[in-house]
């Protein structure tokens, strides 16, 4: 919803000053007969009189609009102004303020437009870039019709909109074996035999074979059927668990420096992405977030497109983050965990712990900027310091009761992982319940 | 559309436009001009005058939706009135026609803030505008040489006249320049 504010036509300084100089000089100079001061007001009487003149009839009206109102980080959206009734103005100025994460094109956000004055209409844009995934709110926008000479100005404000950019996620591939899955749809080869595409071998038909399956080559040569044998096809739940508990480091926008936060979002839409165009099943919970948000398994564009949805509106919340040290991720079994953490706060490895402990596949990527401890402060860089030797006695802790700690590096960061948890897939463990 | 703070101000100046800083040359020098053209016609120079329009021009030029622009193009008429005898100088168009320039160049730097750009169209439909108020400026000036060297004796009734019409002129302009209130929708 956007609220438009407007003014009326309205004198500038610029007509006062005309009508001033004009009308006092032009009457003195005929009053004290002095002709040199008519030459001096003369023009200063012509500009008032012609301003007076072609003054605009009525006020124009604005129809503003933001499109598009959701874009990927880095895309392009555009406010566009319509005004009608424009008879008689002789400019439009409009004005974006600056905002954080929102570049305008050009960088003063100032777009001037000359008004033809055979039209009655006239459409005002001004193109801005997201250069950082979240809302970002826009405006106030100011627009500001002039008439001739500048003598009058109309003014409105355009506010209320809010652009939504989604997280451009990272680049992401892995060239590891699936995951063994549970479901019975899907893109992954399962361990089990069933109807599928992945060949399998050649067996003997059994009751129950689709005729399309025989193998007619095998069985005249034998003189029994045969078919042929597939692995079934089934989908993979990977559960997403982001960490916003808190955001280190400096965020420079997509052209700049990835913060926690943003190597977190961004890593987490890639993987979430990854999976998706697989066809597997993926579930979202974002930890600590300002806005909770838990979306449950789902397959497909339009599920992407929520995840990353929700991934737009992670807030880190900093001011109650020990409420919810106790909420327990909840994960199906058989699925696939991965959490998302910059691993400053121990909550992040408990709850890695805990999916573990369960029996359930589980890996932390650590999304923490490597230079996190720079500062200018001598003692803030201790201290940094401290925690992340603390930080990596945890990480190793954790390591040691077999959940990995991958640093997130884009493709390929997961490879390490899938490939054991599809080595251990089939060896026997001990599980708590 | 004047900064107010001191960090709007540095903020203006650093988001000015070069088109703007030339709107802003031509603000500070043709009132300047304006002083040296009287000094060509009387033949003696005002530095202390000079260096008053100079900074004050300056200022409007800054600040262009305020008065300042006023008290340049007083002071100089002022001036011109004082120093200058006689109509028939050439220097008495030139001058008029640079302070009506000043006045266009503040009122149009009053309408774009300072990281705007005017469209070409729009300068050229300003430019327009100014030379028609110097041919009527330079014509005015014709007819008053032109009556100055007739040694035309006053008409009290002529007078009159005129001065009817320019008050009925500032009271038509005074109702069309006024407009209601402002309004929310």
């Amino acid at each position: 919803m956007t609220v438009s504010t407007t003014k009326p036509w309205q004198a500038s300084r610029a007509h006062f000053r005309a009508v001033s100089l004009g009308v006092l000089g032009v009457g003195a100079a005929l009053l004290f007969r002095v002709p040199t001061l008519l030459v001096f007001a003369a023009p200063f009487a012509v500009v008032a009189v012609w301003s007076a003149a072609t003054r605009p009839p009525k006020d124009p009206t604005l129809v503003g609009r933001l499109s598009p109102e959701t874009v990927r980080e880095g895309e392009a959206t555009a406010w566009a102004g319509d005004l009608a009734h424009v008879e008689g103005i002789d400019h439009v100025v409009v004005f974006v303020p600056e905002r954080q994460w929102l570049e305008t094109r050009p960088d003063s956000g100032v777009v001037t437009k000359a008004v033809d004055p055979t039209n009655v209409t006239c459409t005002v844009e001004v193109p801005m870039r997201t250069t950082h995934w979240g809302r970002h709110e826009l405006g106030p926008t100011n627009v500001v019709a002039v008439s001739s000479w500048g003598a009058f100005r109309w003014k409105a404000l355009d506010v209320g909109y809010q652009v939504t950019a989604l997280p451009l996620p990272d680049v992401f591939d892995a060239a590891a074996p699936a995951h063994r899955a549970n479901g019975l749809v899907g893109l992954n080869r399962s361990a089990q035999p069933g109807d599928g595409t992945d060949f399998s071998g050649i067996r003997p038909f059994q009751t129950g074979d689709r005729l399309r399956r025989i193998n007619w080559r095998r069985s005249l040569r034998s003189n029994e059927l045969h078919v042929t044998a597939t692995h079934a096809d089934q989908d993979t739940h990977v559960a997403l668990f982001v960490d916003a508990l808190a955001d280190y480091g400096t965020s420079g926008g997509i052209d700049g420096e990835a913060s926690s936060m943003d190597t977190t979002v961004r890593a987490a839409g890639a993987i979430a992405e990854y999976f998706l165009l697989r066809g597997d099943r993926v579930s979202l919970r974002v930890l600590d977030s300002r806005f909770q948000a838990n979306i449950p398994p789902g397959s497909g564009t339009r599920h992407l497109r929520r995840i990353l949805d929700v991934l737009a509106t992670i807030e880190p919340d900093f001011h109650r983050p020990s409420a919810r040290r106790a909420a327990k991720a909840v994960v199906p079994s058989g699925a696939l965990a991965i959490m998302l953490s910059p691993l400053i706060s121990p909550v992040a490895l408990e709850r890695a712990i805990s999916i573990a402990s369960h029996g359930l596949s589980v890996a932390v990527i650590d999304t923490l900027p490597t230079d996190v401890h720079a500062n200018d402060d001598p003692t803030t860089e201790l201290a940094w310091r401290i925690r992340l030797l603390e930080r990596s006695r945890e990480v190793r802790a954790v390591q040691q009761v077999g959940v990995p700690v991958i640093a997130w590096t884009g493709p390929g960061s997961l490879d390490p992982f899938l490939r054991e948890i599809a080595r251990r897939a089939s060896a026997p463990r001990m599980t708590r319940r | 559309m004047n900064p107010q703070t001191p960090q709007e101000w540095i903020d203006d100046v650093l988001e000015t436009s070069p088109q703007q800083w030339l709107l802003r040359l031509i603000a500070v020098v043709t009132p300047v001009l304006a002083v040296l053209a009287a000094s060509a016609a009387n033949g003696r120079a005002w530095p202390v005058g000079m260096s008053l329009v100079a900074g004050l021009a300056l200022t409007s030029s800054l600040r262009p939706d305020a008065d300042w622009a006023l008290a340049v193009i007083v002071i100089v008429g002022w001036h011109w009135l004082a120093a200058v005898d006689g109509v028939d100088t050439i220097w008495l168009p030139v001058a008029s026609v640079l302070l009506l320039v000043f006045h266009t160049v503040v009122a149009l730097l009053a309408t774009v803030p300072s990281g705007g750009v005017v469209p070409t169209i729009t300068f050229a439909r300003w430019a327009g505008r100014v030379a028609v108020g110097a041919g009527a400026t330079v014509g005015l000036w014709l007819m008053v040489v032109a009556l100055d060297q007739r040694d035309a004796r006053g008409n009290a009734l002529l007078t009159a006249l005129a001065l009817a019409v320019v008050a009925g002129a500032a009271v038509l302009i005074r109702a069309r320049s006024l407009g209601p209130r402002s309004q929310q929708v």
